[in-house]
């Protein structure tokens, strides 16, 4: 285990580069992961947050920059560091063999018994004497979950944790990392689901096409998130209330019909909308891929 | 490096119960079909001289005779049946342990582990090394038992010879293929660079066993210092093959662990 000379942050990553022949994953990526926090990490498919979290395991190895981990150099401290460390991966695969007790104990044997072995299991409601190869994607990421926790890590690296659990699941996490941070320890968490952010994390980093655009608090975050609304009433609905609305943009009005882009505070636009006698009504958040298109296409 | 030796071997035990099967299966066959065919040796030898003398020389066969059960084996088994399956199950297990792990995205896990990746490489091959070593305790050593069980009688030095001969070669091979394997991320492109590199020295040996003015080709041949003939038949060890695949294990297996210690594994 390594033994932290107790740094202000968990993790530093200074000007980091990476580059994939002529491609340029990574441009000067620079932040870094106050200690005993969820630390989102926040773009869109493609930006270059698998690529960094790569980068901060030692999977691949940055072209230029440097990162270091509880106070260590995650290339040379690499081995040393995993200790510490729970890794779980976006896309990685599980031995297709091994039952899920046999993953659990071929970590143990590496890193030492976790403290919440069982409980965790039990959490997740686990049958951990079933092969691998028989799980359904839920049930392999709830053992990529429980692998994560092995041994006693100082820190938690997740890239999409959420991808493949349903939404109770999805909250059983979420009360995990939180507990897990309650005990002093750190996650860092790579997202393109701007919701999850905002439900758990403490900061936020923004990375788009290789380079961190923004750090944001999370009331900046909040204000980020755009809804697109899409009301329905029996008469032509009302638009003069509305287009006063500050964050408001009317799509389209169409008959009886209206589509609305709201950035931020919804309730000024709900009770607009409510005055009309509406027949039906639905509210979807944009993507992360097309807010960072409307965010970010001056600065271009 | 236990736990991932143990795994490496145990994961993959069924591959190699299948290969030592088939080995020992080939054996078995040509151990009992000896007796038969050294009953009519001497009918034998005279078909087999109508062949045209090229043929026995681009197999290395230089003894055409049945007398001797070791000289039966050294023909029938080690020219070609034998060094096609031992490089086909070569092939496998080191094109499967780096980059067969890589492609099925499996290699995150041992690299998510507080284990360097040298020891990670090391242990798998060690892992690989072992295998080759029962592989040829089930294909080659087993000569011994089996021909006392069959009432025949082969030379214990010679056997024991030959299987050092194999593990030797067997060893250049899988570090040859390992590096490779260290190098690139999918199986099928050791899998085709590697037959294509053997294939193209095989030719070279046979190239210069039917032309002499070409023998020097010999000498960039890897199955030229794998001659099991001239040790079953006349008990001729050469001892710089030894020194040949020991080098060449040595430094493939090195070359193997720098590209790996150094490469970007993004799967």
């Amino acid at each position: 285990m390594v033994k932290s000379s107790m740094p202000a942050n968990a993790i530093e990553v200074t000007s980091l580069s990476k580059s994939f022949g002529p491609k340029l994953a990574l441009n000067s990526v620079t932040f870094n992961v106050p200690k005993s926090k969820i630390f989102g990490f926040l773009g869109p498919n493609g930006a270059g947050k698998t690529t960094t979290i790569r980068s901060l395991m030692d999977f691949i190895r940055p072209t230029a920059g440097n990162i270091k981990i509880l106070g260590h150099d995650a290339h040379t401290d690499s081995a040393e560091l995993k200790n510490s460390i729970g890794y779980l991966s976006s896309d990685s695969q599980l031995y297709p063999n091994w039952t899920a007790d046999d993953h659990i104990k071929f970590f143990e044997n590496l890193k030492g018994v976790s403290p919440i072995r069982d409980q965790l299991i039990k959490r997740f409601d686990l049958d951990i004497h079933t092969r691998v190869k028989a799980l359904s994607s839920g049930n392999k990421q709830k053992l990529a979950i429980i692998l994560c926790f092995v041994g006693n890590p100082e820190l938690i690296i997740m890239d999409e944790p959420t991808r493949g659990l349903d939404p109770l699941l999805q909250n059983e996490l979420y009360s995990l990392l939180l507990e897990f941070v309650g005990q002093n320890k750190t996650v860092f968490l790579s997202s393109h689901n701007l919701s999850e952010v905002e439900r758990i994390c403490d900061s936020v980093v923004l990375i788009k096409d290789g380079s961190i655009v923004e750090e944001k608090t999370m009331n900046d975050i909040r204000d980020l998130k755009v809804h697109v609304i899409t009301a329905s009433s029996s008469h032509k609905i009302n638009t003069s209330g509305l287009k006063h609305l500050p964050n408001l943009e009317i799509v389209s009005a169409v008959d009886n019909s209206i589509s609305l882009k709201v950035r931020g505070d919804l309730n000024k636009v709900m009770a607009e909308l409510v005055k009309n006698n509406l027949t039906d009504l639905s509210v979807n958040h944009l993507s992360l891929e097309d807010i960072f298109l409307e965010q970010y296409k001056d600065k271009q | 490096m236990i736990p991932i030796i143990k795994n490496e071997i145990w994961g993959r035990r069924l591959s190699l119960l299948a290969y030592c099967g088939i080995g020992l299966g080939l054996l078995l066959m040509y151990i009992a079909l000896f007796p038969s065919l050294q009953a009519s040796s001497a009918q034998l030898e005279k078909v087999l001289q109508a062949y045209p003398k090229g043929m026995f020389d681009a197999f290395g066969i230089q003894d055409l005779t049945f007398s001797t059960i070791d000289k039966f084996l050294a023909i029938e088994l080690f020219t070609f049946t034998w060094p096609i399956l031992a490089i086909v199950f070569t092939m496998s297990r080191a094109g499967n342990s780096l980059a067969g792990e890589i492609e099925r995205r499996t290699m995150g896990i041992y690299l998510s582990l507080p284990i360097s990746r040298l020891k990670i490489y090391f242990s798998k091959y060690i892992a690989q090394f072992i295998s080759v070593a029962l592989f040829i305790s089930f294909t080659i050593l087993i000569i011994i038992p089996l021909t006392w069980l069959f009432g025949q009688t082969s030379s214990i030095q010679h056997v024991l010879e030959v299987a050092a001969l194999a593990m030797f070669f067997m060893s250049a091979i899988l570090s040859a293929i390992f590096c490779l394997s260290a190098l690139l991320s999918d199986r099928s492109r050791v899998y085709m660079i590697a037959g294509g590199l053997l294939l193209v020295m095989y030719v070279a040996n046979v190239v210069a066993a039917l032309k002499p003015s070409w023998s020097w080709l010999h000498h960039e041949s890897i199955f030229y210092y794998f001659n099991t003939q001239e040790l079953l038949s006349k008990g001729q060890l050469k001892p710089e093959s030894f020194v040949i695949f020991f080098v060449a294990s040595v430094v493939f297996v090195a070359i193997g662990a720098l590209i790996f210690n150094k490469r970007d594994i993004a799967n």
